[in-house]
């Protein structure tokens, strides 16, 4: 194995390894109150821009967060939780996209951007790894040898 | 594209990758704009036409409160907050529509306070007057119910308990009658 496929497979274990940490689960929230922080992150408030209830101080806010908590400890679902809510504030209430329709075009985009930028990549490496294979024609070598001339008489 | 790294073919290249980025952006920015912004999803409101969720409490004068009890009526459900500019310049309005309709059992104003004391509630009707029930206590699951996110707003409920419709912002007694009218003829 040569130095510079080694450094290469390490890069890509590092890779892999960063994104495998991104986007493995953590798992079930423990407790009524970690499940109730954990939704309440994924909620915008009706009332900000761009905040979720968890983060706002709005008054809507503060009575969504005790409305969370009071559902799941009378035993509702999440997905309960987020249906109530788009029903009474709107679709855009949650922030967790769904994979139909114009809202999936964000899991669809980063895929082909990220498909597109390798391909990219790949186009790039092989044109210089091509052009790093280039070898002196005669023609270049009697110019370069005519140049050094000149300036050996100079 | 030829890839002899000539300087003729830079263009032809450069075109190779401008003309997808731009057709990408033009339909994702055609996409956009055709699309409702995000105030209007919030806006989206589907008691509409649906049964007004039930509120059982106690007013500010300690008294019981049932929505069922004003079947048979038309009901505007108006949140409001004292310390809200808006809320202070429609309540001569909520007034004029109370004496107007309310004697007749024809229609009520019931209010239902956005984060406020029962003293600053009393402070505000002795100041501004009105007369009908308001409720101060527990209004955290009123206001989710029914999906206030922003005080004014008003909600009229027709005599047989279907929401009719959410009124955002101020509003005036002719916005109120309007509304009613709508319905009745509808219903007629």
């Amino acid at each position: 194995m040569t130095k510079r496929l080694a450094s290469w497979l390490l890069v890509g274990m590092i890779a892999v390894s960063a994104l495998a940490f991104a986007t493995i689960d953590e798992g079930e929230p423990r407790t009524a109150a970690d499940r109730a922080y954990a939704l309440s992150k994924t909620i915008g408030c009706p009332a900000c821009n761009g905040q979720s209830i968890a983060e706002s101080a709005a008054v809507i806010a503060r009575e969504l967060r005790i409305e969370i908590a009071v559902w799941i400890d009378e035993g509702k679902d999440d997905a309960f939780i987020r249906a109530r809510l788009r029903e009474r504030f709107g679709d855009d209430i949650d922030y967790t996209p769904s994979g139909d329709g114009f809202t999936s075009l964000v899991w669809i985009l980063p895929v082909v951007f990220g498909a597109g930028g390798v391909a990219g990549l790949v186009v790039v490496f092989r044109r210089w790894k091509r052009e790093g294979d280039l070898s002196a024609s005669e023609a270049d070598s009697d110019l370069v040898a005519a140049t050094r001339a000149s300036r050996a008489d100079d | 594209m030829s890839g002899d790294g000539t300087p003729e073919s830079t263009p032809l290249r450069a075109a190779w990758i401008v003309v997808p980025v731009a057709v990408v952006m033009v339909l994702f920015i055609a996409l956009l704009a055709t699309r409702d912004t995000g105030d209007a999803g919030f806006a989206s409101f589907s008691l509409e036409g649906q049964v007004a969720p039930a509120i059982v409490g106690t007013t500010i004068d300690d008294q019981p409160f049932d929505l069922d009890d004003f079947r048979g009526r038309f009901v505007v459900l108006n949140f409001f907050q004292t310390t809200c500019i808006p809320c202070v310049q429609e309540h001569p309005e909520l007034v004029s529509f109370q004496n107007d309709y309310a004697p007749s059992g024809f229609a009520t104003v019931v209010s239902v306070a956005f984060d406020d004391r029962p003293s600053n509630l009393r402070d505000f009707f002795d100041r501004f007057g009105g007369d009908w029930p308001v409720l101060a206590s527990d209004t955290g699951s009123i206001i989710v119910d029914y999906g206030v996110p922003l005080v004014p707003e008003s909600i009229v409920i027709a005599p047989n308990g279907e929401v009719i419709k959410k009124l955002r912002g101020g509003i005036g007694q002719n916005d109120l009658e309007f509304v009613i009218a709508e319905w009745q003829e509808a219903n007629a």
